[in-house]
């Protein structure tokens, strides 16, 4: 069988998954091996006085309690920020690292203060509460904000006042000149304050190890997003070369960000499992996912623009508090800085901009990337801001967003933040969804939901994104005696399809027999390195794949030609058949593979490449929806939901609008209903399913996508990637909608029921 | 310890097994049918959904013991031989399942649905499916594939 570029090709991943043979983490030697179970603080703040694990040794089933005197005795290394920024000062943040354990000071609570292994996992839970830990608790902080403030509790010597950095782009000085000489020439200046919540990814599939050491050597399964980063980390703090640590991840039951990073458990259980030199498993609970993986999001943003009469935006400030967390993960402070002023400007042409950004440290888990890891922070705050001047001048939100939108003509337009977008047609896109969405019909369906007692909501969100950057290109291509190849290919899926996606473009390129193709990912020591993030893998790797393809044409026309006995160049390949020109002789590929193996060497065709794309890409697009309100009961839910991207060339329609329906479930989850809520003392107060809703089938609508592609020129497929797309989009154009029907100018996210009950109330009491 | 006997997929099993056990680790750890997953610890995610005696149950809030002589049905069983249920075949048509995870309890959770209610609507889906959280698909293609399969099951 062979599949098309371009074609809504049925999942080669589904059938192992539809009847329950999946291999995911926890799937691996079910039942065997020793359990760990970990002791976790329940102070955000305090000092560890005291730790007495005798108890929990001797207790029945117990192989071993650990805590961080333990493992620094054996010279376990920390977790280090793998990316920090400069201060505008120009000096250099301190480093700080996270130790897998309590060294001394408790900074959230959750964090590990003893470790347990024991033959089941009952006893290792029971042994954990025979752990006498005394703690001399602090005050906490929580709130960036509170974070600053005189008095505040201090989380670490070297980070004055919680600060962590703080650190500056584009040109503040001028943003802030603009803006003086604005208000001076009577243009009105518009001013947001904004919250991006805190998130957890939530992935279905929680955060699992299982570790089998043998000899020297020690074999991880774990879910990632391509293990070689992991593995590489775990192996430098274990004091392990690189060959003696194998990180193996099966099946993935969702990413979203946080499956790339290494987290204290990782480096626990791989000490554990060399220490005691047999099988170690740890099965997280989602209880303890809440309070031990990272955490997404997490920004207060404030901005002012200065607007003239047209609504036209002539400068804009932007000043963020990042909150990182109580330390700093691998890509904490790289999620608000670097990946969020990228896109500062969105799809629109904004000339003087300058963003301040503070990260802060608060008694919380750490903060890093979640599904579009700072885009959809920044984008949120740019859609606020149009809402706001539309508001403010009385223009209409789609004229608003037209008059600021970068023209055809533009492009290749430099944005004054970063990159050159490369391709596209925002204000036609535009025209289009308007179309599709039918918001001419509005003011009628309004009117029918006001007659059943619900307030009805139109709400509109643009945005653009910047993707298809970093490594991740690697794919070693192996063909087989048989006529089968393999593909060992960097990056991970966690279920965007990256096996069809793959075997799809080497199918077309060759005109290969789709059955005979075999994908490989998730060997640290087989498949090359890079993770799935930013939504590179159609653009980065998939452009590799289609690189190699070509290139293995080149290499097999050559063979084609021997084994025919005519020249190179008489030889053509079409749909997978090499045809010596004006003859009848030919030879499938499949064929020629299976004749062209050596009995034991590598066979000729063998092919590593690795792509690096030319360019970044710029997918963007825009949400049009409407919510409706009861008014009675102040539910929102969303009735209608119009999408329109330009995601450049498409490679497979079905995959490509799941993953935008899927982001969208996520933004809509942000704008309507999670939170990660802490109290004043650092505890946490939506702990569970049961307190942190995530979107059931009932929330949403059936949506309605749309594509009006332009070729990206940035790399061979001309794709543009639309894994972050949906969760960029949805939350302002939700915010949009909800501001909309209750005819306010701004809630807050989550706009939960009470969220809105307390927007209304002060609407009541102003007017 | 307890001699626990039951039925999973068309097979009769025996065990000695803790009291405390529960269904779900019987499944996966006892028998290795790991096809039903665990995805929280609050009853709230379904990914463990199962059928107890043809009714769907969440195995992760149900004791081992309380299926002592019950006909269990897991995901692994629901399929003829190489012919997937027809649930099964519309989630793979619809493109219902990205990641998987939810998948084994969301098909299961379907199947009974429309055996309750072979006419059912997109709305009776949405709401027979709030027990079912899937955080990859935003449910719109799982929608779709429950009335695929919906029909393929009154046609069958």
């Amino acid at each position: 069988m062979k599949f098309g570029i371009g074609q809504s090709v049925k999942r080669v991943e589904d059938r192992v998954l539809l009847v329950g043979q999946g291999r995911y983490t926890d799937d691996e030697m079910p039942g065997e091996g020793y359990a760990v179970a970990f002791l976790r603080s329940p102070y955000a703040h305090a000092v560890l006085t005291s730790l007495d694990i005798s108890a929990a040794v001797t207790a029945p089933g117990v192989i071993m309690a650990a805590s961080h005197a333990d493992m620094a005795a054996d010279n376990v290394g920390e977790i280090h920020c793998q990316q920090y920024v400069d201060n505008s000062d120009g000096t250099v943040v301190p480093r700080t690292t996270k130790p897998a354990m309590i060294a001394d000071i408790v900074r959230y609570a959750g964090d590990i203060a003893a470790m347990v292994v024991a033959e089941t996992r009952q006893q290792a839970m029971d042994a954990i509460e025979l752990i006498e830990a005394d703690y001399d608790s602090m005050p906490a902080v929580c709130d960036v904000y509170a974070a600053l403030e005189d008095g505040a509790p201090q989380l670490y010597d070297c980070y004055p006042n919680n600060v962590v950095f703080d650190w500056a782009s584009g040109d503040l000085d001028g943003a802030r000149a603009g803006i003086a000489a604005a208000k001076a020439d009577g243009h009105k200046i518009i001013e947001v304050d904004i919250v991006n919540s805190r998130l957890l990814a939530s992935a279905l599939e929680t955060r699992p190890i299982v570790a089998q050491p043998d000899g020297e050597s020690l074999t991880l399964w774990l879910p990632s997003q391509g293990p070689a980063p992991l593995a590489s980390q775990i192996a430098e703090a274990l004091g392990m070369k690189d060959d003696e640590l194998k990180v193996l991840t099966g099946h993935v039951g969702g990413g979203f960000g946080y499956k790339i990073f290494l987290h204290p458990e990782q480096l626990c259980v791989a000490w554990a499992a060399r220490k005691i030199g047999s099988v170690v498993r740890w099965q997280q609970e989602r209880s303890e996912a809440f309070l031990s993986d990272v955490h997404g999001r997490d920004n207060r943003t404030k901005a002012w623009a200065a607007v003239d009469k047209t609504g036209k935006i002539l400068a804009m400030e932007v000043s963020v508090h990042a909150n990182m967390g109580a330390w700093l993960s691998n890509f904490g402070i790289y999620i608000p800085t670097l990946s969020a002023t990228r896109t500062l400007t969105g799809p629109y042409d904004i000339q003087t901009v300058g963003m301040r950004v503070r990260g802060i440290v608060t008694n919380t888990p750490a903060v890093d990337a979640f599904r579009g890891a700072g885009r959809p922070e920044a984008n949120y705050l740019l859609e606020r801001l149009m809402d706001h001047i539309a508001a403010e001048l009385s223009i209409d939100r789609f004229e608003l967003r037209r008059r600021n939108l970068i023209k055809p003509e533009q492009i290749p337009y430099t944005m004054v933040e970063g990159g050159a977008v490369d391709s596209g047609d925002m204000p036609g896109l535009l025209d289009e969804i308007i179309e599709k969405a039918d918001v001419a019909g509005f003011a009628a369906r309004r009117a029918e939901s006001e007659a059943q007692g619900k307030y009805r909501g139109l709400g509109l969100a643009m945005y653009l994104e910047q993707c298809g950057q970093g490594g991740g290109g690697g794919v070693d291509i192996e063909f087989e005696a048989n006529g089968s190849v393999i593909l060992y290919a960097a990056q991970q899926d966690n279920g965007q399809g990256h096996l069809t996606t793959l075997t799809q473009i080497f199918s077309d390129r060759l005109g290969y027999d789709s059955d005979l193709i075999k994908v490989v990912q998730g060997d640290s020591l087989r498949t090359p390195p890079g993770t799935t993030g930013g939504a590179k893998m159609a653009s980065v790797l998939g452009s590799s794949v289609s690189e190699a393809a070509s290139l293995i044409a080149v290499d097999a026309q050559k063979l084609a030609a021997e084994h025919l006995g005519v020249d190179d160049a008489d030889v053509g390949l079409a749909e997978g058949v090499f045809t010596a020109s004006g003859t009848n002789q030919s030879i499938s590929i499949e064929e020629l593979v299976r004749l062209t193996a050596t009995e034991d060497g590598p066979h000729p065709l063998n092919r590593f490449n690795n792509y690096k794309a030319s360019g970044a890409t710029y997918p963007y697009g825009s949400h049009i929806i409407e919510i409706e309100v009861d008014k009675a009961s102040f539910v929102p839910q969303i009735v209608r939901y119009t999408t329109m991207d330009d995601f450049g060339n498409i490679l497979n329609p079905l995959t490509l609008f799941g993953q935008i329906q899927g982001g969208i479930a996520q933004g809509v989850g942000q704008a309507l209903y999670e939170y990660l809520a802490y109290d004043e003392t650092g505890q946490l107060l939506s702990g569970s399913l049961m307190d942190y809703t995530l979107p059931r089938a009932d929330h949403l609508p059936m949506l309605d996508n749309h594509t009006r592609n332009t070729p990206c020129q940035n790399n061979l497929l001309g794709v543009k990637g639309a894994g972050e797309a949906g969760a960029i989009g949805a939350p302002p154009a939700v915010i949009s909608a909800l501001c909309d029907a209750l005819g306010v100018v701004h809630i807050d996210m989550p706009a939960t029921l009470d969220t809105i009950w307390k927007v209304m109330q002060a609407k009541k009491a102003a007017a | 310890m307890t001699q626990l006997s039951m039925t999973v997929n068309g097979q009769p099993v025996s065990h000695d097994i803790e009291d405390n056990m529960l269904l779900v680790t019987y499944l996966r750890e006892t028998l290795a049918l790991t096809g039903t997953h665990i995805g929280c610890d609050t009853s709230q995610c379904g990914a463990c959904v199962i059928h107890i005696n043809g009714v769907s149950a969440k195995s992760c809030t149900v004791l081992a013991v309380q299926a002592e002589g019950k006909d269990v049905t897991t995901i692994e069983g629901i399929a003829s031989g190489d012919r997937l249920h027809p649930m099964q075949q519309a989630f793979h048509d619809q493109h219902g399942l990205q990641c998987g995870y939810c998948t084994p309890g969301m098909v299961m959770s379907a199947i009974e649905l429309v055996q309750a209610n072979p006419a059912l609507s997109e709305q009776d889906i949405r709401e027979g499916l709030e027990g079912n959280i899937c955080r990859c698909t935003g449910y719109h293609n799982i929608v779709k594939a429950v009335q695929t399969g919906a029909q393929a099951m009154r046609k069958a």
